[in-house]
This record gives C-alpha cells, structure tokens and sequence, in this order.
C-alpha cells in the first residue's frame, strides 16, 4: 500500500520543479539575460553561401547575400540549382561559337542562340522564385566574370546581374571594371 | 593592322566551284562542241524598272528551286516588315540615316533601300541553276550548270550574296580572259545578268529555317524568328554596296584580329568588319528599333535571345583604336554594259 504514496510524492517534486524552472527562465529573459529567439543566421568566416560551387570565387561586394536566410531545401530548391548548372555548362561552348561563325558569318551561332535560350529559362525561373534571388545573383556574376563562357553570353550576364541586384551607378562602375575589356565595351554599347 | 579583306568561307567555296567551271568551259568551248538553243530565249537587257511602292513581299523574286515553305516564311517576315509602323527612338533613327545614307529613316525609305539591293531569292545549292558565260565580241553565250555545291553547302549555311560574288569572280576571270563580258543567271523564266553587285541575288541556306536555328522552335513563322531573318536580309543586302575604286566591293568581312577587341572566339574567323557601316552595323541597326516589335509579342526568352543576337552582331565590329571608325564609301560599282544578246549563239559547256 506505501507504492502509491511514493509514485505521488515523486510526481509532486517533478511538477514542482518544472515551476520552478519556468519561473525561473522567465525571469532570466525578462532581466534580459536570455535572448528568445531560438536560431541566428551565423555570420563570420563559418559561414557558408547558400550558392553554387562552380569555383569561383565569392562576390566581395554581395553583402546581401549574407543577410539571406536559409533556404529550404525542397525540389524546388534543387530544381533550381540544377537549371543553373545546367545553363552554366551550356553556356561554355567558344569553340561551337568559332566553327559556326567560320562556316557561316552571316548566320548567328547556334550556340549564341542556345546560351541566350538558357539564359532566358534562368530569368523566367528567378521570376517565379524570388526566395533563391542570391542563388541567381551569383550566377550571373559568375557567368559575367568567366572567362569560357561565350562573350555575348557574359554580356547578358553583366545585364541580368546588374538588374537583379539593382546596381546603383558607383556599383555598376566597380562592376565592370572587373569583367573583360570586350564583356565591358559591348554591354556600355547596348546599355 | 592589315586587315586581309575576304569572303564568307561558303562564299569562296562557291566561287572555287564557279571558277573551276569557267576553267573547264573554256576548254571544251574551244574542243568543237558545236552550238545549242537554249531551253529559254536569251533577251535584250530590259531597262532598269523604277522602283515602286509595291510591299517588300512583293517585290522579291523567289526562284521556283525554293521550297514553298521556305518561300512562304520569308513571304512572312517580308510582311512583317510591311506591316511594321516604324516606331523607334531618336538614337535608332539617327544611326539608320548616317549608315544607310538616307534622309530620313522609316519604313517605306528603309524598304526602298532594300529593294535597290536586293531583288531574287535563290536557293543555297547553285547546283540548281543554269550559268550563261557572255562572250560579247563573239556574240555567243557559253551555257553550264554549276556543279553541285552539296559538299559547300553545312546545314549551319543562312545566306550570303550571290550577286557580288559572282560579280568579283567574274572580274578575277576577265583578267585571264579578257573576252568574257559578264554572267548570266537562269532564274526561272529569266536570265538575269549579273552587271554589278547590285544584281541583287541572295541565296538562302536551311539554318534560315531550320526547326534548330529557331528563336521559337514551334512556329517557324513567329515574329521572333522573322526579326531573326530580317536581320540577315538587311545584312545581305549591304554586300550589294561599294566600288573598286575605294576597294570597298560588296562590303566584305575581314578576319577579326586578336589584339582584345572583339571576342576571342572570333579570332582568326573571317567574320568582323572593320568599319562602321559593315553588314554587321547595317543588320544591327534595322533589328534593334524592329525589336520594340516584340516588347508586346515576344516571351522574355524570345526577346533575351533575340538580344543575344543584336549583341552578337556589334560583336563583329572592331573599334578602332583612335575611337574613330573607319567608313566605307557605299557608292555602288558601275558594273559592265549590259549587251543585247537575243541574237546571240549558245553552246554548252561542261
Ligand atoms: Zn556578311
């Protein structure tokens, strides 16, 4: 008959503890000693863009980027990287470039026509998913900065980047003096 | 720089074909051949037809070799063209009037332009065609069909200029022998003479119309790929300029160099001019007011690649050095003197 007796008892200093706990967190955060929110984004050297790894290096002047928040990571999420890689291959393909203009001058590459294509589908896929709006902005700098990708392409780049990061002047300036000398006359040429 | 002046390699090609025939037809002409009649009349040289208001789609004469489907889609960029209000910014305005030397800058001077430039549609394969090798102080005409051209003729091939071609082919012949007068071209129910660069030919090759060269790959007929195919024509239609005299014939590219100036994947290729009013300038500037066209017709994909190709001609131009551009003189070449040749004998060739 004494088992039930101890089972309440024991029960009793649980439940008085946890009380006590509370209250006592409570007071902790109304001292301010104890923050409420319960995830930061981490800043500093241990923190990892949520971006592409296409080796290269990451943008000094993004510093949105590292205010973006984490993304989910549903298909969305990865339909979305991979469109970017994909693009991101098609768009290395100088030497089609050299053979079709060779065979042809009057003709416009296939291989233009196919990139600016690419190109076209990552602009209707950053339109529908504003979330991954970094993820797009490194990949037109990427592409704007990469030597094997197809000239006229990396000038689209410089246009897209420009206008997803809505660039002021001072910013565009710094911009282009970081690209090609040719990625640079023919984008102020048609700006 | 030096730049080496060339013609587009398909161009050349060609032209080895029709030089090798000229070669050839003069051996066998000399071999007792005998004469022939000729399967349609020769004619006078009809005098020149002022040029008229008719619509673009009109006006051109597309050789019966074409496909209908081809016929029928350039029928529709043409009309494109026709049925275009003109609207374009000052800027655009301004560049049309200095490269092409006209007053004013709109769709009816623009589709004049045109039309002094370019006149016959002709397919991509001459193999198709009869040549007329005139030789006036005989009063005979030397009559061959130009190899096939199948083995010079990529499915990557749009178009290029005939009429200049053969014009500057046939002046290379003449300093050889000297009693060839000029060419003539059977284009159905026609011999047209090639007199000049302005004869107007412009051959078209599959990459026009391939489903794979398409801004919109479902409707050949979009508008998207009609600005795609107007850019060409315009292009072409400038190969028809220039005379001897500013060395300046048929406004011909030049290999693009490799000293930075234009992209390093055109190095080498002969596809750049190297002045401001080249073919690349010409088609870049009658697209670019063309594309506010596509502002409400056009998907964002259409119009960014439709970009692509805009920046993909300027590409082509080499800035110069000292800033400014070297302009070619447009005035068209003289040409040779039309001859009567209805009377003339005909043999074959081979
Ligand atoms: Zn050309």
């Amino acid at each position: 008959m004494r088992r039930p007796v101890f089972v309440g008892a024991m029960l009793l200093i649980a439940l008085i503890a946890v009380i006590y706990g509370k209250i006592h967190l409570d007071s902790l955060i109304k001292e301010g000693r104890l923050e409420t929110s319960i995830a930061k984004v981490p800043v500093g050297d241990d923190y990892k863009q949520n971006t592409i790894d296409l080796g290269v290096q990451p943008d000094p002047n993004q510093t949105q980027l590292q205010d973006a928040p984490p993304h989910a990571t549903g298909s969305a999420h990865q339909d979305v990287m991979a469109a970017l890689v994909e693009a991101r291959q098609s768009f290395k393909n100088k030497e089609a470039v050299t053979s079709e203009a060779a065979a042809d001058p009057h003709q416009t590459p296939n291989a233009v026509i196919h990139s600016a294509e690419k190109l076209g589908e990552i602009v209707t896929l950053e339109q529908a998913h504003p979330e991954y709006s970094p993820e797009f902005q490194a990949f037109y700098l990427e592409c704007a900065k990469d030597p094997d990708v197809i000239t006229v392409t990396r000038v689209q780049c410089v246009e897209k980047y420009v206008k997803s990061k809505k660039l002021n002047a001072s910013e565009e300036t710094q911009l282009l003096s970081e690209v090609d000398p040719v990625v640079k006359r023919l984008y102020l040429q048609i700006k | 720089m030096k730049a080496l002046r060339t013609l587009p390699l398909a161009t050349v090609l060609s032209l080895c074909a029709l030089f090798l025939t000229l070669s050839c037809g003069s051996a066998d002409r000399t071999s007792g051949d005998g004469t022939t009649n000729p399967d349609l009349p020769f004619t006078a040289i009809a005098p020149a037809i002022p040029l008229t208001s008719v619509p673009l789609q009109d006006y051109l004469v597309y050789s019966n070799a074409l496909s209908s489907d081809y016929i029928d889609t350039l029928r529709s960029d043409l009309a494109v063209f026709d049925n275009w209000n003109g609207a374009m910014t000052g800027a655009e305005k301004a560049t049309l009037q200095s490269l092409l030397g006209i007053q004013d800058a709109t769709p009816s001077t623009l589709s004049m332009w045109f039309k002094e430039r370019m006149k016959y549609i002709v397919a991509n394969d001459l193999g198709l065609y009869k040549l007329g090798l005139v030789f006036g102080s005989q009063k005979q005409v030397g009559l061959q069909v130009l190899g096939s051209s199948s083995n010079t003729d990529p499915a990557n091939t749009g178009g290029g200029n005939m009429g200049s071609a053969i014009y500057l082919t046939t002046l290379d012949e003449q300093k050889s022998r000297p009693e060839l007068s000029y060419l003539i071209l059977r284009i159905n129910d026609e011999w047209v003479p090639v007199l000049s660069p302005r004869a107007g030919l412009m051959r078209v090759g599959p990459a026009l119309f391939s489903n794979e060269f398409q801004i919109n790959h479902t409707n050949i007929q979009a508008l998207s790929n009609s600005l795609q195919r107007l850019e060409v024509l315009f292009h072409e239609a400038r190969h028809s300029d220039g005379n001897r005299a500013a060395n300046s014939v048929g406004f011909s590219h030049i290999n693009c160099p490799n000293d930075g100036s234009v992209p390093a994947e055109l190095v080498g290729v002969p596809a750049c001019d190297d002045t401001v009013n080249g073919a690349y300038s010409v088609g870049a500037a009658v697209l670019k007011p063309l594309l506010h066209l596509c502002d409400a017709h056009c998907t964002a994909q259409e119009q960014t690649i439709l970009r692509g190709i805009y920046l993909d001609r300027l590409s082509r131009v080499i800035p110069a050095a000292n800033g400014t551009m070297k302009t070619l003189d447009p005035t068209p070449e003289t040409g040779f003197n039309g001859i009567d040749i209805s009377t003339f004998q005909a043999f074959n060739l081979r």
